[in-house]
């Protein structure tokens, strides 16, 4: 099923990407890690202390402050976009464009295209998740030792690391549905931003908590993961539906006719 | 056994789109044509070929493997040159073809070297920044490359210039001397005039019409254009028992189809009068591949 040679090329081709994501989380989470100490932290609750709301949520602890601002919304934003992008790029836009016909006609099977494809998507994101982590720790480290409690960041990463997947799971989907781009950035990117708004407006008004059982972001509980209890089957849901869509997307592409 | 086996293959997309009931073989070492104008189904037909698209009813095989269940094994044995040819993305030509052997597990480029060299194609730059023709090139380079048994090519000589044609056309050649079995779309009547044994016509999703492409060239009539000095002669002409396609009182020029049998007639004929010249018109495959489609010619073969 695993193709060594195309995985090379995806990775060789798609190294954009990959490295301008990457590179942005990277540097995002060591400005926080290092910016974050417990000095500033006081300075900016103090100064917030008669404002009516609160912008940058719980920021008691640092880990507090990582799973809201970070991973709630920076980790979140940007795994998003990669996951639309190159589930999308993968197969539907190379079947759009027409450069699918080339790799097809080399001796490989469909589910050979298809699932290292996927297996390219999942990587290249544990890759990047595993360099926030590492980053995160390290800086943190540096900066302000003692202070990060390291396990709940590793969960932290980890979940965010399964929303990821299993949001390139179902863009990977509607990429191998799809023969057209806009079709497949429609249901993919379309389901993606309504997880993000779901969540995002849940948590603004308690009328609209009702969303957060429509959104999939919702499935990392960041309180549970600092408390350090009640998080788990939630992250085992996230990766059954990231493993569940890829193989439908697997099958779905082996089964039509392609325009090509 | 043939090499490529297509048995009433059928697809129809609604609207007498598609391709209906298509059947055709191609012996080993037979290099077939398959024309038609824009829209006729010879890119349908070859995506069921490549393994793209199932088939409704019917089935194709290429060397006894299924074309729809076994595309991987066909794919060793086969060469592939897409209509519109389209490379993924940020790629430059050399590392391409670097990347086709390595998928082919050919070690050996010196093939590839050598047909980029016979094209004249410089693959080092980005493939993006590339012209029509240099990209055929290197579709030509990838789909020859690993030497197979099969070439399956649609269009190919689309945006190459005549020098480059002709050094296509030899290609072909020398593959059909190694044995080679070639399917070629056209529609372009003297690129297959020229390489082809056997043609197929295709309408609307049907065959109409397989022809020998000797055939074609010895079709049992013959057209001349005869160039007279005087209007006399030129009238008493028409009164004759020919065939006059075209008469030009003006320059005093007739067109007439010969059956082989009337030829020395027309020479008795000719005897009595002024002829100033004489000219046969060449039957081409675009004159029997007109007159099929004008015709509207509506038979399977």
């Amino acid at each position: 099923m695993f193709n060594s040679r195309l995985f090379a090329h995806l990775a060789k081709t798609n190294f954009k990407t990959f490295f301008i994501t990457a590179a942005a989380l990277s540097v995002l989470i060591g400005i926080i890690m290092s910016v974050f100490t417990p000095e500033t932290m006081t300075d900016i609750a103090q100064a917030n202390e008669n404002a009516p709301v609160n912008p940058l949520g719980d920021i008691s602890t640092l880990i507090a402050f990582v799973a809201n601002q970070y991973f709630g919304n920076f980790a979140l934003i940007f795994g998003m976009i990669y996951a639309v992008i190159i589930g999308n790029k993968l197969v539907a836009s190379q079947v759009d464009k027409g450069s699918m016909a080339y790799h097809l006609s080399t001796p490989i099977t469909r589910t050979q295209y298809t699932f290292t494809s996927f297996l390219y998507i999942a990587s290249s994101l544990t890759a990047m998740f595993a360099l926030v982590f590492l980053v995160g720790v390290g800086v943190a480290e540096l900066v302000q030792p003692g202070e990060l409690p390291v396990g709940a960041f590793f969960v932290l990463s980890l979940g965010s690391l399964l929303l990821n997947l299993a949001i390139s799971g179902i863009t990977f989907f509607a990429s191998c549905l799809f023969n057209r781009s806009n079709q497949s950035l429609a249901l993919g990117g379309g389901l993606t931003i309504f997880f993000f708004a779901a969540n995002m407006l849940a948590g603004m008004n308690d009328s609209l908590e009702i969303l957060e059982n429509v959104t999939i972001v919702t499935l990392v509980d960041s309180a549970a993961i600092i408390s350090g209890e009640g998080y788990a089957i939630q992250l085992f849901i996230l990766a059954g539906l990231a493993l569940v869509m890829s193989l439908l997307g697997i099958t779905a592409f082996n089964k039509k006719d392609l325009p090509l | 056994m043939a090499a490529i086996d297509i048995q009433h293959l059928t697809k129809d997309y609604g609207n007498g789109k598609g391709i209906f009931d298509i059947t055709l073989q191609i012996e080993k070492g037979q290099v077939y044509g398959f024309l038609g104008p824009n829209g006729a189904g010879k890119t349908t037909t070859i995506r069921h070929l490549l393994g793209f698209i199932k088939p409704q009813s019917g089935k194709s095989t290429i060397l006894n493997l299924d074309c729809w269940e076994e595309p991987k094994k066909i794919q060793q044995q086969l060469g592939y040159l897409p209509a519109e040819i389209v490379f993924p993305e940020n790629m430059t030509g050399t590392q391409l073809i670097q990347h086709t052997a390595k998928m082919r597990g050919i070690h050996d480029k010196a093939a590839a070297k050598q047909l980029a060299e016979r094209f004249d194609l410089d693959p080092s730059g980005q493939i993006k920044r590339m012209s029509k023709g240099m990209k055929q090139k290197l579709g030509i380079v990838c789909a020859f490359m690993h030497d197979p048994q099969i070439l399956i090519l649609d269009e190919p000589t689309t945006g190459l210039d005549p020098l480059m044609q002709s050094v296509f056309v030899e290609l072909i050649h020398e593959e059909k001397r190694k044995g080679k079995s070639i399917l070629m779309s056209s529609h372009l009547f003297e690129e297959v005039e020229g390489t082809c044994d056997s043609i197929a016509m295709i309408k609307q999703g049907r065959l109409i019409s397989v022809t020998d492409a000797q055939s074609v060239k010895q079709l049992d009539k013959t057209t001349f254009r005869i160039h007279f000095q005087n209007l006399l002669d030129f009238q008493s002409i028409q009164q004759e028992n020919f065939f006059i396609r075209e008469a030009h009182p003006e320059t005093m020029d007739i067109v007439v189809d010969i059956e082989n049998l009337q030829l020395n007639a027309l020479l008795r004929a000719l005897a009595d009068r002024e002829v100033v010249s004489i000219h046969e018109i060449k039957h081409s495959l675009e004159d029997s591949f007109m007159n099929f489609y004008h015709k509207g010619v509506d038979y399977h073969v």
